[in-house]
């Protein structure tokens, strides 16, 4: 596992809220989503009482992916000896090797992130583990207007730095934590960084209004060069 | 590049390096190459028909045994190769699976070998099936005479145990771990009764986290071809494969909290202590590192 990552230009923390995904890609205990942030993996999926669920990726018994897995009723089983984990509390309620369910130790957990949902995608905070902390202020969640109409999610191999200098050159300005707003294309757009690594962020982008055909045509090209703009400026 | 580690647990023993039918038309000349330790090696057989290797422009130990190569790094092996007299008696089909890479550590290989629990839902419909998931009580133990390790009185629920298996069967195990990286697992035959099969289990580590696993079938089998025998065992690496490779750390953590155990994992915990009594560090994870 890598460790998190310090970047000059932001320096991102755990403490902060980090978007991860868009919230409308967790369906109702529809799947598990492989994703990174900081330099660690991270599962997402969404319970079926409807809440979105940020856990580490990693079973505690024998380290596997918990990606991998299923999701079981309101809970999360892993792919390699199906234990169970709540979705609640990341708590290990089932062990299937066990005779005696009595005997499953109450500690053993699977690591949740503090998660919430604002603005239309999924936000952690990695600083706190299991269980998710009630002690985190709700009105600590990034708020700010609705991104609009999803356009994509667009990994670039560059530092966040390097992401930050293009969306400056192109006129875009902060929006928030992690976010940008600004024209690309001759259409308003709302961008949501990820910091996956050092080197990989994953830009996810939403047009303000919903673009006709061509404008969205035009939105994926200039996304495109700010890819390779991003990516070739080496930082 | 010299070898990746001065652990004399892969230093100082044997370590196998791939079926020995791999040095047909070789010679000094035109050797098979292959790593070990993190080290290229070169493989032939010379004109009086032995085996030899050599690494870096120095010859090493190498002996040719249950089908396989055997080397060792150091000129000086503490022990000879472990026995394993099934492969000698007669009526026995011998069939080298073939090998398959793996990219984590070896230990996680075998412990994996070792490992029931994972059977109904990683070989679901073969090894397994839910639900029948309880691993019932065995036993682990080191034979004093040899320090290899045991695991005994297993059984465990198996819709096909084997290509051949016709149905259902509470299938009688044994494991053996001979070496760190090589374990046998002597299984109750199909078609035999009170028989054994072993299924050997030879770990070729590349380097400390990534393996080539050869896999050796000893039979009492007379109804299916080399093909089905092959293609079942691949079946099963195949299933654990993408489960190993997603395991992290890679390396296998002997101490600690890092990992979670119960007590169907006897087996488990007991190789891992076996590993550190032995002072084993190559392909271990070190406590505290991330």
């Amino acid at each position: 596992m890598r460790a998190p990552i310090v970047d000059n230009a932001s320096m991102p923390s755990p403490t902060d809220w980090h978007p991860v995904i868009p919230a409308h890609r967790l369906g109702l205990a529809d799947r598990l989503v492989a994703t990174r942030l900081l330099g660690h993996d991270l599962v997402a999926w969404r319970s079926p009482d409807g809440v979105a669920r940020v856990w580490h990726d990693r079973c505690p018994h024998r380290g596997v992916r918990l990606s991998l897995g299923r999701i079981l009723g309101a809970r999360l089983s892993c792919a390699y000896h199906g234990w169970e984990f709540a979705a609640d509390s990341g708590r290990c309620e089932v062990i299937p090797a066990l005779a005696d369910m009595a005997r499953v130790p109450g500690q053993t957990h699977a690591r949740a992130c503090t998660t919430a949902e604002a603005r239309a995608m999924v936000w952690v905070r990695l600083a706190t583990d299991t269980p998710a902390s009630p002690g985190l202020a709700p009105c600590m969640v990034p708020t700010g207007p609705a991104p609009g109409s999803y356009l994509r999610s667009l990994a670039i191999d560059a530092g966040v730095g390097a992401v930050h200098l293009r969306l400056r050159a192109l006129g875009l300005q902060s929006d928030g934590p992690a976010a940008w707003v600004g024209t690309l294309a001759q259409q308003t757009v709302r961008l949501f960084l990820q910091q996956a690594q050092a080197d990989l962020v994953v830009v996810h982008a939403w047009a303000c209004a919903p673009p006709v055909e061509a404008a969205r045509a035009a939105l994926f090209s200039a996304l495109g060069r700010l890819r390779s703009d991003a990516e070739s400026a080496g930082g | 590049m010299p070898f990746a580690s001065n652990d004399p647990n892969v230093r100082q023993d044997w370590l196998t390096v791939g079926p020995a039918g791999r040095l047909l038309h070789s010679s000094a000349q035109a050797p098979v190459n292959t790593r070990l330790l993190g080290a290229p090696l070169e493989l032939w057989r010379d004109s009086a028909g032995r085996p030899r290797c050599r690494s870096q422009g120095r010859a090493l130990p190498v002996q040719e045994r249950y089908g396989y190569l055997w080397v060792c790094t150091d000129a000086a092996p503490l022990r000879p190769l472990f026995a394993l007299p099934e492969f000698d008696q007669p009526g026995r089909r011998i069939v080298d699976c073939g090998g398959i890479g793996v990219a984590t550590s070896g230990l996680r290989v075998v412990e994996n070998f070792l490992d029931m629990g994972h059977f109904p839902y990683v070989h679901t419909g073969t090894l397994g099936r839910v639900p029948h998931t309880t691993v019932a009580p065995y036993r682990v133990e080191e034979d004093p005479q040899t320090h290899e390790l045991w695991a005994l009185d297993c059984h465990f629920y198996q819709p096909q145990a084997s290509a051949s298996a016709g149905g259902g069967i509470d299938a009688q195990y044994r494991y053996r771990v001979m070496q760190p990286f090589s374990a046998a697992l002597y299984k109750s035959s199909p078609n035999h009764p009170g028989a054994s099969d072993v299924i050997g289990l030879f770990i070729q580590p590349l380097d400390e986290e990534r393996v080539v696993a050869h896999c050796l079938l000893v039979l009492f089998e007379d109804q299916l071809g080399d093909a089905e025998l092959i293609a079942f065992q691949h079946m099963i690496f195949g299933q654990d494969k993408p489960i190993l490779e997603s395991q992290r750390p890679r390396r296998l953590p002997l101490v600690g909290h890092l990992e979670a155990h119960m007590r169907c994992d006897l087996a488990s915990v007991g190789y891992r202590r076996w590993l550190q009594a032995r002072g084993m560090q190559f392909g271990v994870h070190l406590q505290g590192s991330a």
